[in-house]
């Protein structure tokens, strides 16, 4: 396929998508769910077929090499390593069958905890125990006046953002509070709404670098 | 028995007139349809159907109603508190909810279970809101007639506000594009002096010695890939001007597919120059790693063992076997939960090396509050406007620091660039490399690390194929490609001899090395061809590309050094071998798209103010309406 031709595949793709700017019409709107519909199915295929060339492919090509082979496992661990991977392939591919949905989903069962299980590791190693050594030396008072006040405006916000999540009524019906409970949750939702701003004006930001990106094909394809 | 079922289509009339006992807390739920619900109203294809009982009002209609005396004990309990409904003591803590969410009550009928349903004014309310979101008929005999089809295109037809809204952003969009004079809104600066986490990430990768590896790992998606391919290309030309060497990892297919696109230019572009980045030897692509975390967990983990074989199944041979071995790694994500995988399964396993890592600017917010307190999370460069300050600071890095080509040292994949049929650059300095085995089988233990400046202990003698200048009319043409009308690349002199890397097939054009490392092509008119003895290393004097590499870079030519390559491009530098990695990249679109995005956040920020204030006008001229 030369290039010419996928430049006016990639205008076509381009124009499709842009036609969802047209609303919901007749006939426009299947221009947007078509090129959709292509992306999802092309990105699903080209996972299948990466799946396929690099975790079933070399796996079928080392079990039919003699050299490699289950029977030239170098101990008895692996060898009980490797059956029991091939077990749990043959038990997972028996999902179809009803009957034997208490044995598949038990297998899935140990998949899915393995994974939890690793997930919870690093998050340990990875994540909390850096950010608990990381609040431990945050700055004190000695500190400089910019790293205190951002450290306090930080724990200000964290502890106003949750107390404000805190759902109370009062018996009359009337759903408020005063004082400062009323003060901190105020300034708790104010935090929230400054964050996800924040998120959001940047995902939208992000949205627009794509724009600018097929605007700037456009032209291309134009010029 | 339709009769009993009536409130499923059409309420009780007396239900639509204001009550004087009803509360005035349910007073105030006289609901109007607000314009965003409005825009959501199916479209009615069967007025006539609205008008018919429903499917599930037919269902129960032909059903056999029971007496009450069949009914059990805790049924008949249930009916009679329908009929006197309580309130109950919960709903007085949470205030409203009893009027939000009270069931309503029933109309009791003599000898059966279900007689008509008695609706509030606020509960009527609620359900024509309902039922006009959904598309119904709240009472089909207040149904209009069947719209016309002009009527049903006019609904269908976007907003104006919407076109105006979207007209108003491509505008401005476009304008960058379309002209430089509409071009508004600085440029990044040309250095990340105000961003240290950036600046780090630029010293990092500017630090790379020849022969460091660093881990790619390359996490993003289609919705990314307009905001990060620019970071990903020119972090990977930073490696490779550096002479580093590129292990690319990754959790995600797509990823995949585009850093091997990204790769095939930066390789494209580089052949201009004559240098060969060559897959297996300059980067390595691993095995996809599925599973998302546990896929990284198990790189982390068992590296040695993925990093046998690369993504095309060819058996490598990298002389580390841990992450510890790496100088670094770089991630380039969209997203926070990609960051948190790497930095809580690689990172640990990774002894003291730092993480560096490219985001889009989606994804910034939370990764820079997450990596805040992480230790060895050492950079951090995000979106569109740090690629192109990180491409300035490259230029001006690459521009004065133009360093001699290092020497290649092979890593591996070794069936890859056979297949490929080309050498890789290399330049002539010694001591030369030794080959590595090219058709290694996989190993069944962790790989020792490969002597890398060795020299071979049975040398043997090779022919070399060079050429020698041999025109009257000094200095001669060296092209890019066979043929006069392709650029020119330098200049040979009358008795320089360069080395025969190819030839035509009619041999009236030969492809050589000149001695910075490029590569040329040179008419037969004006050389002579001849073959020349060289010594060669390790026994192996077969033609692989391997051994014709290091027989090249121990070939010492008789004269050197008036070879003046150039480039179209005025503002290259021409010393700069390596440099013409990056000086070569398409950057024609940075400016305007950077200008394209000022321009519109700017209409994104106009659309909003305007639509706010044109919604806070038509509120007050509805206000002052209805006192009116």
């Amino acid at each position: 396929m030369t290039e010419n031709t996928l430049t006016l595949i990639s205008f076509a793709l381009t124009m499709m998508v842009f036609s969802y700017l047209l609303g919901d019409l007749p006939l426009i709107r299947h221009l947007y769910r078509i090129a959709v519909y292509i992306f999802i199915g092309m990105s699903a295929a080209f996972t299948l077929i990466v799946g396929y060339e690099n975790l079933l492919l070399p796996y079928w090509q080392d079990a039919q090499n003699p050299a490699i082979s289950w029977t030239a496992l170098g101990s008895q661990a692996d060898i009980v390593v490797f059956g029991t991977a091939l077990l749990f392939t043959a038990l997972l591919l028996l999902k179809p069958v009803t009957r034997l949905g208490w044995l598949t989903n038990s297998i899935l069962a140990v998949v899915v905890a393995l994974g939890a299980a690793v997930g919870i590791v690093g998050a340990l190693r990875g994540t909390l125990l850096p950010l608990l050594s990381a609040t431990a030396s945050l700055p004190v008072l000695d500190a400089e006046l910019g790293a205190l006040l951002e450290s306090l405006l930080v724990l200000l916000g964290t502890m106003t953002a949750l107390y404000s999540f805190h759902y109370q009524a009062s018996s009359s019906g009337e759903g408020t509070s005063f004082g400062l409970g009323k003060a901190f949750r105020s300034i708790g939702k104010a935090c929230v709404v400054v964050a996800l701003g924040a998120i959001y004006a940047a995902a939208i930001l992000s949205s627009m670098t794509i724009l600018t990106e097929r605007i700037a094909f456009l032209f291309q394809f134009g010029a | 028995m339709s009769d009993d079922y009536s409130w499923l289509d059409e309420p009780p009339p007396e239900a639509n007139q204001p009550s004087a006992s009803e509360p005035a807390s349910q007073r105030r739920f006289t609901l109007r349809m607000p314009r965003f619900l409005s825009r959501l109203r199916i479209r009615r294809r069967a007025p006539k159907a609205a008008a018919q009982p429903s499917a599930s009002a037919s269902l129960l209609g032909s059903q056999r109603e029971r007496p009450l005396t069949e009914l059990d004990q805790r049924l008949k309990a249930l009916r009679e508190r329908s009929l006197a409904p309580e309130p109950r003591d919960e709903w007085a803590e949470l205030y409203d909810v009893d009027q939000a969410l009270s069931s309503p009550a029933l109309q009791e009928k003599p000898g059966g279970v279900i007689s008509a349903v008695a609706l509030s004014q606020a509960q009527q309310a609620q359900v024509d809101l309902l039922t006009e979101i959904v598309g119904g008929q709240s009472n089909p005999a207040q149904a209009p007639a069947r719209r016309s089809l002009a009527s049903a295109a006019s609904q269908s037809l976007p907003s104006m506000s919407r076109l105006l809204t979207v007209a108003l952003l491509l505008l401005f969009v476009a304008l960058p594009f379309a002209s430089s004079e509409y071009a508004t809104g600085a440029l990044p600066p040309a250095d990340f002096a105000d961003d240290p986490q950036a600046n780090a990430y630029f010293a990092a990768l500017d630090s790379l010695a020849p022969g460091d590896y660093v881990l790619v790992a390359v996490e993003y998606g289609l919705g990314a890939a307009a905001e990060l391919d620019a970071l990903t290309d020119l972090t990977l030309r930073h490696i490779f001007a550096r002479r580093a060497r590129a292990i690319f990892a990754t959790s995600n297919p797509i990823a995949y597919l585009h850093a091997q696109n990204l790769l095939e230019n930066i390789r494209a572009q580089s052949a201009q120059a004559g240098l060969r980045l060559v897959n297996g030897l300059d980067y390595l692509l691993l095995d996809y790693l599925p599973g998302g975390a546990l896929g990284i967990r198990e790189l982390s983990e068992n590296f040695a063992d993925i990093a046998r074989r690369s993504l095309r199944g060819a058996p490598t041979s990298l002389p580390i076997d841990s992450l510890t071995g790496l100088k670094m790694l770089v991630l380039v994500a969209d997203g926070l939960d990609d960051v948190r995988n790497w930095v809580e399964q690689a990172l640990p396993e990774a002894g003291t090396r730092n993480l560096y890592a490219a985001t889009s600017l989606a994804a910034s917010p939370l990764t820079r509050a997450y990596v805040e307190g992480i230790d060895r999370f050492a950079g951090l460069v995000v979106g569109l406007r740090a690629a192109y300050t990180y491409g300035a600071m490259l230029d001006a890095a690459l521009s004065v620091d133009a360093q001699a080509p290092e020497q290649i040292i092979e890593i591996a994949d070794a069936s890859s660039s056979s297949a490929s049929g080309t050498s890789p650059l290399t330049p002539p300095p010694s001591p030369s490399p030794s080959p590595l085995p090219t058709d290694t089988p996989r190993p069944t233990s962790t790989p020792t690390p490969l002597p890398i400046d060795s020299p071979s202990p049975t040398p043997t003698t090779a022919m070399l194929r060079i050429v020698e200048v041999t025109s009257p009319q000094s200095p001669v043409n060296i092209r890019v490609g066979p043929s006069t009308a392709q650029t020119v690349l330098g200049l040979a002199y009358k008795g320089d001899i360069l080395p025969v890397l190819d030839a035509s097939a009619d041999s009236s054009w030969y492809k050589v090395l000149m001695s910075n490392g490029w590569e040329g092509w040179i008419s037969g008119n004006i050389v002579t061809e001849s073959l020349v003895p060289v010594p060669a290393s390790g026994g192996d004097d077969s033609a692989s590309l391997t051994s014709e590499r290091t027989v090249l870079s121990r070939f010492v030519p008789r004269r050197y050094g008036k070879i003046e390559p150039r480039f179209s491009q005025a503002n290259q530098d021409p010393s700069s071998t390596l440099g013409a990695i990056v000086q070569l990249r398409e950057r024609a679109e940075a400016a305007p798209r950077l200008q394209a995005l000022t321009m519109g956040t700017v209409a994104a920020v106009l659309a909003i103010t305007l639509g706010n204030l044109a919604a806070a006008i038509g509120a007050l001229f509805r206000r002052r309406g209805g006192r009116a």
